[in-house]
């Protein structure tokens, strides 16, 4: 009886390996694999593969498929390595770029807020052209996902997206998200985790697929066109990692938009009752209580209703 | 996208079939389920006794089947249309008759300051009321 059931259970499990051999690795390896049997000449491998008995096939086989799903456990280990390479927190050698690529980065987002304020002037006194309001939408986004603070800069976009989803709640509320986010999740329904998990395992499959490509420049030394391959393949994964990214800030900003008030009533402290600097304040003392267990004065909890 | 399924996920399910159990199955199952409530573990046991009768085998997987959908479903993706430009907060220069504005687009941008005067800029109503 329960064979026939866990069937349907099996179908899931399957779907899971399917993910796996079906990945960005087997763009990898399937790719390299392509190379290296056109340059040995394809009526060769395939002479060779012919000439095998049917064990030696399968064996090959098992083998290829024991590659692929290892090598993509061990990209599964290392993205975070790789999104904080993605998002600019670099040791040397590019950490000589740093510095430059950051100013850079300021000065791209001071000239959108130039060109900003101007188009806003210009919406108030109602002569916006067509054409200049949808320049205005596209800095008015851009603005959005750009650290607020230009001293929080980073030396790249999707690094700046990430950044400004985490300094938001600071300076709206006060609130650290990096320290109030792991409290904040255990408070957040079981839909809205999925929807979390969901847009952040999005964004980590991108950064494996940019990743990927990164590491497809070693066919190179068999094929040098594969350089192309390589640099196309992590500029499209980069800028879909850069969309994905702005799902993932506008995910959690919303978090702390909506669910911050779960975090004082969690820890029995009362529910800020004003915004602005009245919110920053109590946000800022609740970072601190929440990071080192201290605070200015001893903090009276509210009873339990 | 699969996800895996978890106790929660066998408890909503046969909770959604026990108006369709008989008698005594309907019985033991609420009692299994008030155990699930009160932290005990009863998920495998459910899924023996569920899946012994063929009917509601299939339509407990349906219901599996549906709420891992719902899962599914709840993945985000954000409007296709252009954002609007709402108001935004204004700062201006604070010398009387100069009326250098700049806005700011988001909390925790530095407004700057006045490029004649060099002076930091200040909020808006805060000129007007002086």
């Amino acid at each position: 009886m329960l064979s026939k059931f866990w069937e349907s259970t099996g179908e899931g499990i399957a779907g899971q390996w399917l993910q796996y051999i079906f990945g960005p690795a087997f763009l990898f390896w399937g790719g390299g694999l392509i190379i290296i049997v056109f340059q040995l000449g394809f009526y060769n491998v395939w002479n060779w593969i012919s000439s095998r008995d049917v064990p030696t096939q399968v064996a090959a086989l098992l083998i290829g498929l024991f590659v692929l799903l290892v090598s993509s456990k061990l990209m599964e280990q290392l993205r975070f390595g790789f999104l904080r390479l993605l998002e600019g927190y670099w040791t040397w050698p590019l950490s000589y770029l740093i510095s430059p690529l950051t100013n850079l980065q300021k000065w791209f987002i001071e000239q959108d807020r130039k060109y900003w304020n101007t188009l806003m002037d210009k919406l108030e006194k109602g002569n916006l052209s067509p054409v200049e309001k949808r320049e205005l939408a596209r800095l008015e986004s851009n603005g959005h996902y750009a650290p607020a603070d230009l001293d929080d800069c980073l030396p790249t976009i999707l690094g700046n997206v990430l950044q400004s989803a985490e300094s938001t709640p600071r300076h709206r509320y006060g609130l650290d998200a990096v320290i109030c986010w792991p409290r904040l999740w255990l408070l957040l329904s079981k839909e809205v985790q999925d929807a979390m998990n969901s847009a952040r395992q999005s964004l980590d499959t991108l950064v494996e697929l940019w990743a990927w490509g990164l590491l497809f420049l070693i066919w190179a030394f068999w094929w040098p066109g594969a350089i192309l391959i390589a640099i196309a393949w992590m500029i499209v994964a980069y800028i879909l990692a850069v969309q994905s990214a702005r799902k993932y800030a506008d995910l959690l900003e919303s978090a702390f938009d909506l669910y911050r008030w779960s975090l004082y009533e969690s820890v029995r402290w009362d529910v800020p009752r004003k915004s602005g600097e009245d919110e920053i304040m109590a946000g800022r003392q609740l970072t601190e209580f929440l990071w080192r267990g201290t605070s200015e004065f001893p903090v009276r909890y509210k009873k339990d209703k | 996208m699969t996800t895996n399924l978890v106790p929660d996920d066998y408890y909503r399910a046969a909770r959604k079939l026990l108006p369709e159990m008989e008698g005594n199955m309907r019985e033991i199952v609420e009692e299994l389920l008030n155990k699930a409530e009160s932290g005990e573990k009863t998920d495998n046991r459910l899924v023996e006794i569920i899946t012994e009768d063929k009917n509601l085998r299939k339509k407990f997987r349906d219901a599996l089947e549906t709420g891992q959908e719902k899962t599914m479903g709840m993945e985000y993706s954000g409007l296709g249309g252009n954002v609007s430009s709402p108001d935004a907060q204004k700062y201006i220069c604070p010398v009387p008759g100069h009326d250098f504005t700049r806005r700011i687009q988001k909390a925790g941008e530095d407004p700057g300051s006045c490029p004649t005067h060099n002076v930091a800029l200040i909020p808006f109503e805060q000129k007007g009321g002086q």
